[in-house]
């Protein structure tokens, strides 16, 4: 069935209309009733079109406790992880970060009870993990996924098409979280926009434990530059570090530094966004990784600018960064 | 004219049924999904042979710098 597919039915005096956004988004159902319907025959039908429809609503829980009413363009507000073993990443997390998990109390219209999960650190909503078996993949998907937050996600959605992005998943309206797209860049690198229903989350000084920071890995540094100013309206620099050694560039908004791009260091890996972590010390941090079912990736070396930085993944093969950061040494 | 009912009868649970098929059929064909069959594993198993073999010590990763 086409996206935008609409099917309409008559039956008796009563109309019964589906249409369907998107084949792996969403349904919805419609039902006008212009006239008596007097056949028992077409009210349980009707019934069990609305029941069968209806459980295939698709939602996600809201990014924010609270409603903040504010949107900051271009900032990241959300990171989803999919993986293909949750309660093995339930673990990694729990015990490396003190993240806590649970499941939300919307109905989501896919999988089970606790197929998404909420994450919160020290009481706070940080992100949201997504058990990847409940996805039809054809290969096996374990990533974080950044979200950035966009005031005008059609527009967004629209440019990135332009600058050679591939639109995965057309924007979406969750009724509790907000539209959400899902989307490659112009290289392939996988990311998501979202344009919150209640405002973004509050945002907050990173303590350990918390995100930190979220860079593209590209092949060109440039025009991956180019396409991000495009979509979210970046302002894409070159940063003023003393002893940084190679190609980087700051996107900024709103005079707010929101995500880093810098050339991808593996030759191996697809172009991707990387989250990096706040933590005291990335080599004690990654000491316990293999323990806990994870791989260390890039053991903890040190920053040309300070501090230190190591490359983890969790057991699902689900890549993270952990850095030593100061705010008073980036000031 | 007992035919005439026959048929009659047969059309109303006829539509009865295929408004059901289609229902279900839409429902279940293609479960919905926001993360849908995308990405792939950042890190498979075959990266730990590349820090374990000590390539990883020469590869420059970023982070925050401002």
């Amino acid at each position: 069935m086409p996206a935008g597919a609409l099917v309409s039915l008559r039956y008796n005096n009563t109309e019964l209309g589906m249409s369907a956004g998107s084949c792996t988004t969403s349904i919805r159902l419609e039902i006008r009733y212009d006239g008596r319907m007097h056949k028992i025959s077409g009210l349980l039908a009707a019934t069990l079109l609305f029941v069968g429809c209806a459980a295939v609503t698709l939602d996600l829980p809201s990014i924010t406790d609270e409603p903040t009413g504010i949107r900051s363009d271009g900032r990241v507000v959300w990171r989803d992880l999919i993986t293909t073993t949750p309660a093995e990443s339930r673990r990694f997390y729990g015990e490396l970060f003190g993240w806590t998990f649970h499941a939300p109390g919307v109905a989501l219209g896919f999988g089970g009870d606790e197929s998404y999960m909420l994450i919160r650190h020290e009481g706070r909503l940080i992100g949201g993990m997504l058990d990847g078996n409940t996805l039809e993949a054809e290969e096996e998907v374990s990533q974080w996924i950044t979200v950035i937050s966009v005031d005008d996600i059609a527009a967004a959605v629209s440019t990135a098409r332009q600058q050679g992005g591939e639109i995965l998943t057309e924007p979406t309206y969750l009724p509790s979280r907000g539209t959400l797209a899902v989307l490659r860049d112009h290289e392939g690198a996988l990311f998501a926009m979202i344009e919150t229903r209640d405002g973004d989350p509050e945002q907050f000084s990173p303590e350990f434990g918390d995100f930190l920071w979220d860079e593209v890995w590209s092949s060109n540094v440039t025009e991956s530059a180019e396409f991000y100013q495009s979509v979210v309206g970046y302002n894409a620099a070159s940063p003023d570090a003393a002893g940084l050694e190679y190609e980087y560039r700051v996107m900024s908004s709103a005079g707010e530094p929101r995500a880093g791009i810098m050339r991808n260091p593996f030759k191996e890996l697809q172009p991707v966004w990387i989250n990096y972590l706040r933590v005291a010390d990335p080599e004690a941090v990654a000491s316990k990784v293999e323990a806990l079912g994870g791989q260390v990736i890039v053991p903890a070396q040190p920053r040309d600018i300070g501090g230190s930085v190591a490359l983890v993944a969790g057991p699902s093969g689900a890549g993270i960064a952990l850095q030593s950061w100061s705010e008073e040494s980036s000031e | 004219m007992t035919i005439t009912r026959i048929t009659a009868a047969c059309s109303r649970y006829l539509r009865t049924i295929a408004i059901t098929l289609t229902c279900l059929l839409l429902a279940s064909c293609e479960p919905p999904q926001v993360y849908g069959s995308i990405g792939y594993s950042t890190f498979d198993r075959g990266f730990g042979v590349l820090a374990g073999s000590g390539l990883g010590m020469d590869v420059r990763i970023g982070g925050r710098i401002l």
